[in-house]
């Protein structure tokens, strides 16, 4: 059967084409594996974060609260695999230093989940909650020092390499696609997109809008704890007052670039990746062509603005 | 007869190479109410968002106070003299009425303030001229919507419309309310203004209207003062068949074979109340009937849905299903229960707008067409297949979104994601409100269809003859309890009409 491309996706397309286009002519040394290894591995955790605030963002909320929760899985990972216990059992140590700090961020998931869903409270300030005590709960305990270490096995997760590229940048195509294939196939998938398109319709059709909503939010927490941990093994250092931060705001740029629908219903993965890849390549194009760090701002900021103003445009 | 306010004749309109309007006209004299009435799809909202300034006709002229015009915005129109009141609310209701009535027109001091004073001066003359009594300080959102439609048309009123349209004015509105309306309409008639009154509402347009417009398939078929019209000259101008053939067939699909006894009892409510206007109502519902519920708006009815689905907390009395007491707390419960409920307002209950006709068609089923939370499309496709030919469903594919389909298609789908799951009982809040002559006799001959097979039907209806051609007995329902119960065959018009006027203490308790 022949899908038709969802247009917003073909636009996003056809911008890329154009901004690698210009690259080639322009950016030296821009057909390079340096060059692609660098802004993938850039790319990987604003992607993977952007992945699951799509998903918030089609169930009609959003997620403040996916910087704090990489800060708590960041600190907590090198606190996990330097304890004593961890040093004398190597292999556990690992495993617990990744699910562990996985299970915290899905239980911040279920804390905004639960105040969204059960409790009712506005999903921007359930979040906030979470976006100023996560940080400060991620401080106390590391002290609010930096933790440096070395851990080879722990930061392959942010520094090897599969098939010549970074690991995360394999992370978070494979979740790109997984989660496409959730939100189109799965009854999970389906509920979601109802219960951002209509809700009250959700509800008397029989849709568990509570359970959607709260399993919405472990995703994106879980996501976001992912992210911390990519992150921590890419500085082979830990700082808790600096992990993850203004990443909820990249996060949703790269999901309404990607053609998130604020309003709610609409889940486009895909989109949200190549959002989030063509965020990063306008800076990095910006950058390698010498534009100044504080003009790329403002020039990407624009371009944000445009592609939402196109895609606003589109759906009329 | 004067010389018409506004003569539109031969307009020509098409989208994208598909004619939705060939040959249409409207004349309206001052001081006419005038109903513009058709299928969905015969042109209607095409022809007066033309006269709107929404849309540019393709070719034909609009004469307007005796000059061909040419209205390219809803701005040039209002300006002209043509105000519209829209379906949805267009004021601010966070806003107070003085605001509201002002709005975009404010007066102004001689600093360039907002003269306050005189603000509420013209407001309070508007108020009273319709004789609505309310506190122009408040809230416009804290009253009834009714009364917020009230404003809305004084406010036009008070920008010297020359000619007013309202759409389906009445849709939020209950009986009383719409009596209001009716007055102001009278009254802005004595003034000379003019009215374009579309309603899907027959009854209404031949209580409140002077000449009526019939357009079909983009063309105006005829027009006509409605006192020379009977209701079913009136169907069959919108249908293009015959009076007679519609006499023959009836007025509804929903009459059925004779009255079988003896069906099990589905479901079976006893003294159901809550703190939503409902009482104390008594209901059995059998396998292979309808039972229909009337009553004034306000008395409880869609009420009684909610409760028996699960939606409001029962606050009194039981439901028993099959004989057994049942806890039904929720949609899903009652779901499960093998209850099905169409609520009467498709677009905030019913349809999710940017999904497909097939994944709106197949949302109540999914549980049961998902094996380890994995949706079977190929499974899905095949039934979405055979309900859109089942029932009739107008769309380009089914992976459309149903948000572009007519209101009559996207109410057939919503029947058919109840009919998907083979309720045992299906509760139909005013299943055919606001689709076209042709959906409605479709849609009731899908549901006589499943009450054949034995499914249990709660009808709400605000239409006698569904009620009266389809129902075994009608409940009557008065202030949130059921107050008399009618059993067909031989229920008329006047009987019914004559149950939902009298009082609790007539006819007995059901």
């Amino acid at each position: 059967m022949i899908r038709r491309l969802d247009p917003r996706l073909a636009g996003l397309l056809v911008a890329l084409g154009v901004l690698i286009a210009l690259n080639l002519a322009m950016t030296p040394n821009f057909l390079n594996m340096q060059t692609l290894a660098v802004n993938v591995s850039q790319v990987a955790t604003i992607a993977i974060v952007a992945l699951g605030m799509t998903l918030v963002i089609a169930s009609g909320g959003i997620d403040l609260s996916v910087g704090s929760v990489m800060a708590v899985a960041g600190a907590l990972a090198p606190i996990i695999f330097l304890s004593d216990w961890a040093l004398a059992n190597p292999g556990a140590g690992l495993a617990a230093s990744i699910v562990v700090p996985l299970l915290v961020a899905a239980l911040c998931g279920v804390f905004n989940g639960v105040l969204i869903a059960i409790l009712g409270v506005q999903p921007i300030i359930a979040t906030l909650i979470f976006f100023i005590s996560g940080r400060g709960v991620a401080q106390v305990l590391t002290n609010g020092n930096l933790q440096t270490f070395t851990n080879p096995s722990f930061t392959w997760l942010g520094t090897g390499r599969v098939l010549s590229l970074p690991v995360q940048g394999w992370i978070a195509l494979i979740l790109t696609i997984g989660l496409a294939l959730v939100v189109r196939r799965t009854i999970y998938g389906r509920y979601l997109l109802s219960v951002g398109g209509n809700e009250r319709a959700a509800v008397l059709s029989g849709v568990p809008v509570a359970r959607i909503k709260i399993a919405t939010y472990v995703i994106a927490a879980t996501l976001a704890g992912l992210a911390g941990l990519i992150v921590v093994a890419i500085n082979s250092a830990s700082d808790a007052a600096r992990i993850g931060q203004l990443m909820e705001l990249d996060a949703i740029a790269a999901a309404v670039v990607g053609g998130a629908a604020l309003s709610g219903g609409r889940a486009p993965m895909v989109g949200t990746l190549l959002g989030a890849v063509f965020i990063q390549l306008m800076g990095y194009t910006l950058i390698a062509n010498g534009v100044s760090d504080e003009m790329t701002l403002i020039v990407t900021a624009a371009i944000i603005a445009i592609a939402v103003w196109l895609q606003r445009g589109r759906r009329q | 007869m004067d010389d018409p306010l506004l003569q539109m004749s031969a307009i020509t309109k098409s989208f994208g190479g598909i004619p939705a309007l060939q040959d249409a006209m409207l004349t309206i004299a001052p001081g006419e109410v005038h109903s513009i009435v058709g299928q969905n799809g015969a042109g209607k909202s095409t022809l007066i968002k033309i006269l709107t300034g929404v849309y540019r006709r393709d070719s034909g002229t609009v004469c307007w106070q005796g000059r061909d015009v040419d209205l390219r915005s809803p701005r040039e129109a209002q300006e002209a003299g043509i105000a519209t009141i829209y379906q949805e609310l267009t004021l601010v209701p966070q806003r107070t009425v003085i605001e509201n009535i002002v709005l975009g027109y404010e007066p102004r001091t001689r600093l360039g303030l907002i003269d306050w004073r005189v603000a509420e001066a013209r407001t309070r003359t508007v108020l009273d001229r319709f004789g609505i009594d309310l506190d122009p300080h408040r809230a416009l959102g804290s009253y009834p919507t009714a009364i917020q439609q009230l404003v809305a048309i004084g406010r036009a009123a008070s920008m010297d419309a020359k000619l007013l349209i309202m759409d389906e004015p009445t849709s939020s509105l209950d009986e009383r309310e719409v009596e209001v309306l009716f007055g102001v309409i009278r009254q802005l008639k004595a003034q000379g203004t003019s009215v374009i009154y579309v309603s899907h509402l027959l009854d209404e347009i031949f209580e409140i209207c002077d000449v009526v417009t019939i357009l079909r398939d983009g063309r105006t078929v005829g027009a006509a003062r409605i006192a020379e019209l009977t209701k079913l000259d009136l169907i069959a101008g919108m249908l293009g068949r015959s009076a007679e053939e519609i006499r023959k067939a009836g007025m509804t699909e929903l009459a059925g074979s004779p009255r079988r006894e003896g069906g099990a009892a589905v479901l079976k409510a006893t003294g159901l109340s809550t703190d939503r206007r409902l009482r104390k109502l008594d209901l059995t519902l059998r396998a292979g009937e309808i039972v229909g519920l009337a009553g004034l708006l306000g008395s409880g009815r869609t009420e009684a849905a909610r409760a028996i689905f699960g939606m409001d907390r029962l606050s009194g009395g039981q439901i028993l299903i099959d004989g057994v007491p049942a806890a039904i707390t929720s949609p899903r419960a009652a779901i499960a229960a093998g209850l099905a409920f169409l609520s009467e307002d498709r677009k905030t209950e019913g349809i999710i707008p940017d999904l497909s006709v097939r994944e709106n068609l197949t949302l109540a089923l999914l549980p049961r067409l998902s094996r380890m939370g994995v949706v079977d499309t190929t499974r899905e496709r095949t039934i979405v297949a055979g309900f859109i030919k089942a029932l009739g469903i107008k769309a380009a594919h089914m992976d459309q979104p149903i948000r572009e389909l007519s209101g009559g298609n996207q109410q057939k789908v919503l029947l058919g994601r109840w009919l998907a799951i083979e309720p045992r009982l299906l509760i139909l809040d005013e299943p055919t409100r606001g689709v076209d002559v042709g959906a409605k006799r479709e849609i009731q001959a899908i549901i006589r269809e499943r009450v054949e097979q034995g499914c249990a039907v709660l009808l709400i209806s605000s239409e006698f003859e569904e009620l009266i051609e389809g129902a075994n007995d009608i409940v009557v329902m008065q202030e949130g309890r059921s107050i008399s119960r009618l059993s067909n065959p031989g229920v008329t018009e006047d009987q019914l009409i004559h149950a939902m006027a009298a009082g609790p203490s007539a006819g007995g308790a059901a």
